[in-house]
């Protein structure tokens, strides 16, 4: 009875991920006809049309940036809150999404350094942004590797986390200091959050990198579930702990650099649709949990795209704040919700 | 009678933590043999070493010195996932998370045994009812794991551990948070599951009257002191319980079947004569600081008449008229 529950709520899922795929195709500056829509999906109009350009380069790239982001940082936020079992546990808090912006800004500040011209000009192109938010966020991720090892108990490792999430934060302000202003505006907009930079050639890379991330969770779902019970549980129960903790975090701070790069920070998705999986589904099983939260993840993101570019505003609202608009009440909710009716607490 | 099958052995078995290359000895030179269908307990204070040693012989810690055997080969030597396969713990550890069920935890403990995506098969679903029925918690399996008294979750780990089908079960404090009852029912399916699955079962425990009741082997871990192992009654006959807790006025009384600490005595008692009512008596002038006398003399004599029961007490005689006076009189002594 509760597989049929499931069953028809991942039904849902997917219609109301179909909806919103289709009112992003629809919605956006101008508004495009449904049947443009569909005519330039077909392929048999006029390449030279607007609609056909706006469809085809513009609008799909974005929501297919949308909808993998939306998923990959869900999961992300997902295995990070298993593995610290702490349901405050998501990218951005634990310093990995700070990393990725410490990397761009010190990309391009040195640039301008070294070059004397502003990044935009450099010769690496979008490329280069992404391979220095990567190593941003690996070097982060390293470093909370390094301190999970020496740290015993999760909670202080998380709160190790926020403190470099600061002191990343900080650094990437000095280095804006010293950024010329042409940088630090290229900076500040990639900070605000956003899923149009991807253009159609991007997403020959962008898709297969994060489509690789999103399989790999796919395949841990039973240590996953093995880790609900405890780390010396599941030790007992075959699983060795630290790498599988070392990959996990591996595979989280993947994710979380390979969408940053592209979409620039985009914060409480990986904190709240987890929470709300579980409160939807109710079990804490990742073989519906990973799945789940990659529906809602991506479902989330193209509703805050869809916000984002409501008609009347010019141009396209920072992603941002529309995710914390809409994710931090559902934290509070979740929590409120959870820990009232157990008064044993967290 | 053939010998009963070596299961465990621990060798020369030094345990403890290392960090780096400072390592921390909690004891050392450990020599000891489980069999087949024991029951053993781990008895000590808090803090002696208990659960080090559990942690050990599961292959949680590595051995800082000597070696431990399972069935023959070096624990070290085992493969994490044949291990699982090998010992089933129970821990006090609560699984923190919400929405866990019974019917998960006790899954769970069939993932040792199932193929890479964890998928249960129909033999994996028959072992987890019959392991949920062994224990009786069947008609919890839908409720979520931290919605059940203590006393049922740890019910629920022990399924788990028999769901993991493994020869050997190992339990750290299993009894710590229940209540009287349910630590006695939990004793009673541990003695059930050595008798009627052979499995070879160790639990650590600090409440030495439970110990006494349940184990027939015990393991004594001192402060500071060797650890001793024997069966209770034989470790209770050479005082080794006090030796060992180095606790002097620490003492059994084989007829309340509990342990004592003669901490303020008045003085000790003897029993004129029999009575049904004696251990009830002995219990009540325990508290108030008596003692049994043993060989020495004795402050209080108490002997029962057709009519009366009487205490002398210095050369004086009080009167009771029956064992609700006694009772209360013995307050007032």
């Amino acid at each position: 009875m509760t597989n049929k529950r499931s069953a028809l709520l991942f039904i849902l899922l997917l219609l109301i991920l179909a909806v919103l795929i289709w009112l992003n195709m629809l919605y956006g500056t101008v508004y495009v006809p449904f049947d443009e829509v569909v005519k330039a999906l077909g392929g048999n109009s006029d390449p030279d049309q607007a609609f056909y350009t706006i469809i085809i380069h513009f609008r799909v790239p974005q929501l297919l940036t949308a909808l993998l982001t939306g998923a990959a940082l869900a999961v992300a936020g997902l295995l990070l809150q298993t593995i610290f079992r702490n349901p405050l546990a998501d990218p951005s808090i634990l310093g990995i999404s700070s990393g990725a912006s410490l990397g761009v800004a010190i990309l391009l500040f040195g640039s301008a350094a070294f070059t004397g011209t502003a990044y935009r000009f450099g010769v690496l192109g979008p490329f280069g942004i992404v391979s220095a938010s990567f190593a941003g966020a690996l070097a982060v991720l390293a470093l909370i590797t390094m301190l999970s090892r020496m740290l015993s108990s999760m909670t202080s490792l998380l709160i190790a986390g926020i403190m470099i999430a600061y002191l990343a934060g900080a650094l990437a302000g000095i280095v804006k200091y010293f950024s010329n202003r042409e940088d630090l505006q290229a900076f500040v907009i990639w900070g605000m959050g956003s899923f149009s930079n991807v253009s159609r050639s991007d997403l020959t890379v962008f898709i297969p990198a994060v489509a690789l991330g999103l399989i790999s969770s796919l395949f841990l779902v039973k240590p996953l579930n093995q880790f609900l019970l405890g780390e010396s549980y599941a030790t007992n129960l075959g699983l060795r702990v630290k790498p599988f903790r070392t990959f996990i975090l591996l595979l989280t701070g993947y994710l979380t650099a390979v969408t940053t790069a592209y979409t620039g920070p985009v914060a409480f998705i990986g904190l709240a649709v987890p929470h709300i999986a579980r409160n939807l589904f109710k079990t804490s099983n990742h073989g519906v949990l990973i799945p789940s939260s990659m529906l809602i993840g991506g479902s989330l993101a193209l509703l805050c795209n869809l916000i984002a570019r409501l008609p009347g505003f010019d141009g396209s609202l920072p992603i941002n704040s529309i995710t914390a608009l809409i994710g931090a009440p559902v934290v509070v909710y979740v929590l409120v919700k959870r820990y009232r009716s157990m008064p044993q607490g967290i | 009678m053939s010998r009963p099958q070596e299961v465990i052995r621990c060798s020369k078995l030094s345990i403890g933590y290392q960090n780096g290359s400072q390592k921390k000895i909690v004891l050392s030179d450990i020599e000891a043999v489980f069999g087949r269908g024991d029951l053993a307990a781990i008895a000590g204070l808090n803090g002696s070493g208990k659960s080090t040693l559990l942690k050990t012989i599961t292959g949680l810690l590595k051995p800082l010195e000597g070696d431990v055997f399972l069935f023959g080969k070096k624990i070290t030597t085992y493969h994490q996932a044949e291990l699982a396969r090998t010992i089933g713990l129970v821990l006090t550890d609560r699984p923190d998370d919400y929405y866990l069920t019974v019917y998960e935890t006790v899954a769970a403990g069939r993932s040792p045994h199932t193929g890479f995506w964890g998928r249960l098969n129909a033999d994996d679903r028959r072992i987890i009812e019959q392991s949920l029925n062994y224990v009786g918690v069947s008609h919890l399996k839908l409720r979520l794991l931290n919605s059940i008294s203590d006393g049922e979750r740890q019910k629920v780990m022990i399924a788990k551990a028999l769901a993991q089908d493994t020869p050997i079960i190992i339990l750290d404090e299993p009894a710590a948070f229940l209540d009287f009852p349910s630590k006695i029912e939990l004793m009673q399916l541990l003695r059930q599951l050595a008798e009627e699955q052979h499995k070879t079962i160790l639990f650590s425990s600090h409440d030495l009257d439970l110990i006494i009741r349940t184990a027939d082997k015990v393991w004594l871990v001192g402060n500071n002191a060797p650890i001793v192992q024997g069966a209770p009654e034989i470790l209770l006959k050479t005082n080794a319980f006090a030796r060992s807790f180095g606790n002097s006025r620490l003492t059994y009384d084989p007829a309340l079947g509990h342990f004592q600490v003669h901490k303020f005595e008045k003085g000790k008692y003897q029993f004129v004569n029999d009575n049904e009512d004696i251990s009830l008596i002995s219990s009540a002038l325990q508290r108030r600081g008596y003692f049994p006398a043993g060989d020495s003399e004795a402050d209080l004599k108490i002997s029962f008449t057709d009519n009366f029961i009487t205490i002398v007490k210095n050369g004086e005689t009080i009167t009771f008229e029956n064992f609700e006076q006694l009772i209360y009189g013995i307050q007032n002594l």
